[in-house]
């Protein structure tokens, strides 16, 4: 028995992750029948109403609080005509599709096939995105689409993923911060003879594949928007990308920034704090993609993550878009077993700490908002006491030239 | 001919003795998410009660003020006999400064002699201040409203005209019922925790040192660090 679980290939795994995510399915039926707390995520009522006004031939924004692009509205069409599950259906088969590709990436990377498949299993596998698309929530797509995306700009199809980033960045406008590591990632590879200054010059220089990249992937990005501003207007600019920029929501998160941001909400006058509240995001994204574009599993995971901690909005369902990313890095990240251990402790326990500060807000109505504050700052901490350890511990398969140090021998 | 024109004369004085529904109102749970409930109680005759059928309708209109909010998609899955309109879109985001007040009509049909109605509100953020760590919030008693005929002995004599039904499609005329509230009070309130203003120096002055440092210890650490080689286990 063990044994054939220990010989099973991907497929194998892939297909037994996705008879699980049906099973989950099946129960939440029961419980959303059964039982008070609904199983059902509440966005995919928000889905499947905005395909219903589609399947009318009408606009999805007719829906309040759709703030997606219209082709989420359009991929759920058959919970109209076919079955209200169909998307959970679907959301669990991109979910197993970003394991699968993790394993694919992992390949590609010149790992084993038995690592490879351990750690497209610490996704397959894993409760958390199971629950997540399960329940209706589309953020599978957006992983799936990430990976797909990273898959592609590994193989070097430069139109292809140019095409796929394009169609991400319009799905959801976070990737927008790999840009840079994938324009550094498409340089040609500068001899190790080279000066220091030309090597950074090539860095920054256009060459074929950079100039088709950027071209292509911006004609995706604004042929989807014109012509889905063409057919929805204005309302559609703003819900799918205005609102998720100028989104000013001072309620309790997991951002450090929360409390400040709070209090300091009616003065306009503060510029200077906007920036520094900017900064550290700007100058994190830029440090990255200059170190790491070589590994892009790896600066994508480290750009994901310091920009969900430093964001000034940071709720749970952030957590999942670095999350997905993980497997790719961790064996390249040669750290003991015990340390792993006890700073993924830490991540949980800062937000068991944040979260009973604002239960006691939220449903008691107690004044913990210093408790909250600190509880974020403190998670804050954590968050960036594993990213110090990642990059102590970083370990990769592959060369990776050094712009940003000098090479000690 | 005499005692007639007192008769008369005393009616005049004297007005037309109606009945009052008592309305009891509590909020239940604590926090930003609390359920308001109404009870109303008519002191109904046998007859009237064993006549009464889905036809006898109910309307409840509640000023919430801009202090609350009501999500609209979690109304649509009230019981069956509890439909709510709201009068305009709500932010659910907004804070209390930001909102205006909500005016959401609440239609329900009498069955019996009582009625008890739970409305899910929501509370919002408010305004910073030095004063206190708490606002108080007053949430007015609601106007009730009958298209029924069993409950005219309740009538006021004002009439509105107000939607049909929550599908807003048509206007009806609702008569206005007198109202007896318990003990009273004119409005139920609620407290709700805000942030403290002399903190903000602090907390701004703190968070920022703190995330600056974050920032400057790992651009530090990522030009430090060069990267070393995995030792490779085996060739592939």
């Amino acid at each position: 028995m063990l044994k054939a679980v220990y010989t099973l290939s991907i497929f194998g795994y892939c297909v037994i992750a996705l008879l699980l995510r049906l099973a989950l399915i099946g129960y939440g039926e029961w419980q959303d029948r059964s039982l008070m707390v609904k199983f059902t995520d509440v966005d995919y009522k928000v889905f499947s109403d905005a395909a219903h006004y589609v399947h009318q031939g009408k606009s999805p924004y007719n829906r309040s609080t759709y703030r997606y692009t219209p082709i989420l509205a359009f991929m759920l069409l058959p919970n109209i005509t076919l079955t209200p599950l169909f998307g959970k259906v679907m959301f669990s088969v991109f979910d197993i599709l970003t394991g699968y590709l993790i394993y694919l990436v992992l390949k590609h990377q010149k790992y084993s096939i038995q690592q490879a498949q351990m750690y497209s299993c610490l996704w397959l596998y894993n409760l958390l995105p199971m629950a997540v698309s399960s329940r209706g929530n589309a953020e599978s797509v957006m992983t799936a689409l990430v990976m797909i995306c990273m898959m592609s700009l590994c193989k070097k199809q430069v139109v292809l993923s140019a095409l796929l980033y394009g169609l991400t960045v319009h799905f959801k406008i976070y990737p927008v911060t790999y840009a840079l590591t994938i324009y550094f990632h498409l340089s040609h590879p500068s001899s190790k003879t080279d000066h220091y200054m030309k090597k950074v010059l090539n860095l920054f220089l256009p060459n074929k594949d950079k100039v088709y990249f950027v071209l292509i992937s911006v004609l995706t990005l604004v042929l989807l928007t014109v012509v889905f501003y063409h057919w929805y207007g204005w309302k559609f600019l703003y819900e799918s990308y205005i609102y998720h920029i100028v989104r000013k929501d001072i309620r309790h998160n997991f951002s450090p920034y929360f409390y400040m941001l709070y209090l300091t909400a009616e003065q306009d006058s503060v510029l200077w704090m906007k920036l520094l509240v900017f900064l550290p995001q700007l100058c994190l994204v830029l440090a990255f993609s200059m170190k790491y574009y070589t590994d892009l599993p790896m600066s994508w995971f480290l750009i994901t993550f310091t920009f969900v901690t430093t964001n000034k909005v940071c709720t749970s369902q952030y957590f999942l878009w670095y999350l997905s990313l993980l497997p790719l890095i961790i064996p390249s990240i040669q750290m003991s077993i015990k340390r792993a251990i006890v700073l993924t402790i830490t991540w949980f326990l800062g937000q068991a700490v944040w979260l009973q500060a604002a239960y006691l807000l939220e449903f008691k109505g107690q004044n913990t908002f210093i408790w909250i504050w600190m509880a974020g700052l403190l998670f804050f901490t954590i968050n960036f006491n594993i990213i110090y350890n990642i990059i102590e511990y970083y370990k990769p398969l592959m060369q990776v030239p050094s712009y940003l140090s000098k090479k000690r021998k | 001919m005499l005692p007639f024109y007192i008769m008369l004369f005393l009616q005049l004085l004297i007005p037309v003795k109606s009945k009052s529904v008592e309305i009891t109102r509590t909020l239940k749970q604590e926090g930003f998410h609390r359920d308001l409930e109404t009870v109303l109680s008519f002191k109904l005759e046998k007859e009237i009660v064993e006549k009464l059928t889905w036809s006898c309708q109910l309307l409840l209109v509640e000023n919430l003020p801009s202090g609350v909010y009501v999500d609209v998609d979690q109304l649509s899955s009230l019981p069956d006999n509890i439909q709510v309109l709201v009068d305009s879109d709500v932010d659910i985001e907004a804070p209390e400064y930001a909102s205006p007040p909500l005016l959401v009509y609440i239609f329900t049909n009498l069955t019996s002699d009582r009625s008890s109605i739970t409305l899910p509100v929501h509370v919002r953020y408010h305004r910073p201040s030095n004063v206190s760590e708490y606002a108080q919030i007053l949430i007015e008693n609601p106007k009730i409203y009958s298209t029924c005929l069993h409950l005219s002995d309740y009538e006021n004599t004002e009439g509105i005209g107000a939607p049909c039904d929550n599908q807003n499609s048509s206007q009806c005329l609702w008569n206005r019922l007198q109202v007896l509230y318990n003990e009273g009070k004119s409005a139920i309130s609620l407290q709700v925790p805000i942030g403290v203003e002399q903190h903000s120096l602090f907390v701004g002055a703190t968070t920022l040192l703190v995330t600056m440092t974050g920032c400057v210890i790992l651009v530090w650490k990522i030009v430090k660090k060069s990267v070393d080689l995995q030792m490779r286990k085996k060739q592939l």
